[in-house]
């Protein structure tokens, strides 16, 4: 792979090229109703080509390697008859090398991997729908005509589970760098589903509420959208302008970072190549970075902060590991109204922060809650944050407590 | 190479079937300051095989290997090979292409840059703070071979839509507008872009001087666009034999009344709209199913797999996003029957509630049956009349409590989106076509005011 790369930029001498291919390779089995539904292994390749010349660019991808002179005169192309960029892009000229692989997940084949379910569900009393185990090889390559070279891999290991009995349901998710013992996991999702059974209602009011890991994520995909720069520099957030300024409740800090212990995606360069940085996007509740890649960098007159989720685009930003700052002391659930996860995201205006999303898994005062509509405007429920819990819960690339907000609007 | 190696393990195994499917796309998107042309080309394949019970399935995009691939995916149907089980599967050889007049691929990109240049040009307005706009050409050909049958599909997919953000004063609102259809570019050149524009800023411009609405539990009139959503994520889900089979839907077995007797739904693949074709991806034909008749369930959406666990004739609903994937039950096209009510019938009879239009996205919990949906746009109805402009509204509720009450209008229209499905990972492109309905017991959520 690496030859083909270095062919790439030997072929493209007059424009500035910028090629990667990542490789995928998974294992991967099913169970449904405690029984192996199927067997899934897979093998994939992809090669990403972004063409420059000063402020003009053309992308192309393709599956076939052998195709990659093909893929790299559809970019020239692309780029030739282009609209100019309104700046100048930037390019990387960070070199690196790092492998994030664990060795246990190389030695999980299939059959450990069937028998590491078989065994986990072994003690279940609740219907089992699906429950997936996956393990997953992912090797990054990435050369530009700076001359930079750099190459990082990871692994990851990963089970989804959904529960149900009698017309109540729970669904969680497990993701790690490292092989891990699921049983806890197994067994607090089958307690959740129990737990839900014989759900009440509770009245249209303003509540105290507890959202935990999944829900406080959920609510994080509608913030965060806001602190990517290619949003701001597009008018297409509400953070515009507003850098150093109190943006949510002190008692929040979130931080980005290429690292986390045992996250599914550590890393050291973004898809364009550049350096991963460890930065907050919220201290204290005050907005203190956007978060850049190579373009949006160059228009803000900012660094990039190794944020690009991929060369096919000018520009896409995403997080690569987030972490929420713990706070003190633990919050005590049985006190609040209580929620695990709430769907409908993307039924929200992300500009605007209003959203109506309904909540599954609910609790009050310990006692389970159905039909319930958790509905409001993100930035303003993020400035009454009132207590984040001292535990967090870390899964796939995401280090999150319990979190607690005041005043809820609740509709049921 | 792929059929000769399909002959040899054919032998030694109950069934296997192999999908190679590619995806060539050519993308020219402008968002914010930035013109982004993009072309790219997915080709892969996926062997599944069955061996005494046990499935196993494996794909790569190396086609080099071929041999390595059906070795692997039959060393893993055997982990799980434990009893052996009767498999039916259908024996078709044909192939297929959807007709197209201009080649959107032979069309220079030139040409469909200034198409979006028009379209920016025509969203000059001090308010809209960003536009995005994408004009996506797919060439999306589909072939599934088993040791009966070789059926191969070639469709073309052309696609324009649009985002806009407006902002006056302290609120920001955001539409969506979009047109997709299978077939070439004339699809493209028959649009009007002064009205498809148009249809954006009168509604963005709508949305800016509208309010949020008040929580409550109501009752709503959708319209067709709505509908097609409503249905396609309260029902159509729940109607998938795969969720029946693992008993996470709310429905597990037919003839049953779910719901009013107003309602009449199809799932139908050869309806031609976006989720149109003529076999499925493991080649069964496809054909209509009616999922609810008069208010009945009568039937559920099949892939192989599940028709024979339950014993009953495939419906040509097994699917995948591409070769990468196991086939699963997946709608195709979501057909609501009319009803014998007028759309305005449907709005006189309310006396407060709401006339929703267009969607933002949908979900849907199969086994609780809670459902939430975004409008795209709200009005108010009072005493059967429309009234004022809401924005930011979601619709929740349960399926069963909603279905009874339903009241169906006459008045079915495809909608054209570039509807996608998710499920599992997999996005399928679907479709619809229904009228307006009046529905109960809903919660219209945003924020409160």
């Amino acid at each position: 792979m690496e030859d083909i790369l270095e062919k790439i930029v030997s072929y493209c001498k007059d424009y500035f090229v910028e090629a990667s291919i990542s490789e995928v390779i998974s294992d991967n089995v099913i169970f449904e109703n405690k029984h192996v539904k199927n067997f899934n292994s897979g093998h994939e390749v992809k090669l990403n080509v972004r063409i420059t010349n000063g402020k003009k660019s053309g992308y192309s991808f393709t599956t076939n390697l052998n195709n990659w002179k093909e893929c790299v005169d559809r970019a020239v192309k692309l780029m030739k008859i282009s609209k100019e960029l309104k700046v100048k892009p930037v390019f990387s000229s960070f070199h690196g090398s790092k492998s994030f692989i664990d060795s246990s997940i190389h030695s999980l084949s299939l059959d450990k991997l069937m028998l590491k379910g078989k065994e986990a569900l072994s003690q279940s009393d609740v219907n089992i729908p699906s429950f997936e185990l996956t393990k997953e090889i992912s090797k990054e390559y990435f050369v530009n005509s700076n001359l930079i070279k750099s190459f990082q891999e990871r692994s990851e290991f990963s089970v989804i589970m959904q529960c149900s009995k009698e017309n109540v349901s729970s669904w969680d998710y497990f993701s790690s760098s490292g092989d891990a013992d699921i049983s806890n996991f197994v067994s607090n999702t089958i307690s959740l589903c129990k737990k839900s059974l014989n759900p009440e209602k509770i009245s249209t009011g303003i509540y105290n509420v507890v959202f935990d890991f999944h829900a406080f994520k959920t609510l994080l995909s509608l913030f965060l959208p806001n602190t990517f720069a290619n949003n701001i520099i597009n008018h297409n957030s509400k953070f515009e302008g507003m850098k150093g300024e109190l943006v949510s409740s002190e008692n929040l800090t979130i931080i980005d970072c290429g690292i986390l212990e045992r996250g599914t995606n550590n890393c050291i360069f973004d898809s364009e190549g550049f350096n991963v940085i460890k930065k907050p996007i919220i201290s204290k509740g005050v907005l203190s970075n956007y978060l850049n890649d190579a373009y949006t960098s160059a228009v803000l007159s900012e660094k990039p902060t190794g944020n690009s989720e991929t060369l096919l685009f000018r520009s896409s930003i995403g997080i690569n590991n987030l972490i929420v700052r713990p706070g003190d002391d633990k919050i005590d659930t049985s006190e609040y109204l209580y929620v695990y996860d709430l769907m409908g995201s993307h039924t929200a205006n992300i500009v605007s922060g209003d959203f109506a999303l309904s909540a599954l898994n609910v609790f009050y005062k310990g006692r389970p809650i159905k039909d319930v509509v958790i509905s409001g405007n993100i930035f303003d429920i993020f400035k009454k944050i009132v207590m984040v819990d001292k535990h967090p819960r870390t899964t796939s690339s995401f280090s999150i407590p319990k979190v607690l907000i005041r005043d809820v609007q609740v509709i049921s | 190479m792929i059929e000769k190696v399909l002959k040899e393990y054919a032998q030694k195994t109950d069934f296997i079937d192999v999908r190679v499917i590619e995806i060539k796309k050519e993308v020219i998107s402008f968002e914010g300051t930035q013109f982004n042309n993009i072309f790219s080309d997915k080709k892969s394949f996926g062997v599944r095989i069955l061996l005494n019970g046990g499935w196993g399935f494996a794909y790569s995009c190396d086609f080099n290997n071929v041999r390595e691939v059906f070795d692997k995916a039959y060393r893993i149907a055997k982990l799980n090979a434990n009893k052996k089980i009767k498999f039916n599967a259908p024996s078709f050889f044909d192939k297929k292409k959807y007709p197209i007049k201009l080649n959107p691929f032979e069309i220079p990109i030139e040409e469909k840059i200034e198409k979006v240049n028009t379209i920016l040009k025509l969203l000059d307005a001090d308010h809209i703070k960003n536009k995005a706009v994408l004009l996506n050409c797919s060439n999306i050909k589909r072939q599934v071979i088993n040791p009966c049958l070789n059926v191969s599909q070639e469709f073309i997919l052309t696609s324009l839509k649009l985002n806009i953000t407006a902002r006056q004063g302290d609120i920001i609102q955001s539409t969506y507008e979009g047109y997709s259809s299978l077939g070439g570019y004339e699809n493209i050149e028959r649009i009007n872009l002064n009205e498809f524009t148009k249809k954006a800023l009168d509604r963005i411009n709508r949305l800016l001087r509208a309010r949020p609405p008040k929580p409550t539990k109501t009752t709503v009139v959708c319209n067709p666009q709505m509908t097609g959503l409503f249905f396609h994520e309260a029902v159509g889900h729940a109607c998938e034999a795969d969720s029946v089979l693992n008993k996470s839907s709310l429905f597990s077995k037919t003839g049953i009344k779910v719901g009013s007797e107003e309602i009449t739904l199809l799932d139908d693949p050869t309806f031609d709209e976006n989720g149109f074709y003529w076999y499925d991806d493991e080649g069964a034909r496809a054909k209509p199913t009616t999922l609810i008749e008069n208010g009945v369930l009568k039937g559920f959406m099949h892939s192989l797999r599940t028709s024979n666990e339950m014993n009953v004739s495939p419906t040509g609903n097994g699917r995948c996003m591409d070769a990468s994937y196991f086939p699963i039950p997946r709608m195709s096209n979501t057909v609501l029957k009319p009803g014998k009510w007028s759309e305005e019938d449907l709005i006189s009879e309310v006396k407060e509630g709401y006339y929703v239009k267009g969607f933002k996205g949908g979900v849907v919990d199969t086994t609780t049956g809670q459902f939430s949906f975004g409008a795209s746009e709200c009005f108010e109805i009072k005493n059967g009349e429309i009234g004022e402009n809401l924005r930011d509204v979601t619709l929740t509720g349960n399926i069963l409590n909603c279905l009874k009450t339903i009241k169906v209008a006459n008045n079915p229209q495809k909608t054209h989106l570039p509807g996608r499905c998710g499920k599992d990972g997999q996005l399928v492109r679907v479709g619809d076509c229904c009228p307006s309905i009046l529905v109960k017991e809903v919660i219209v959520g945003g924020r409160h005011s």
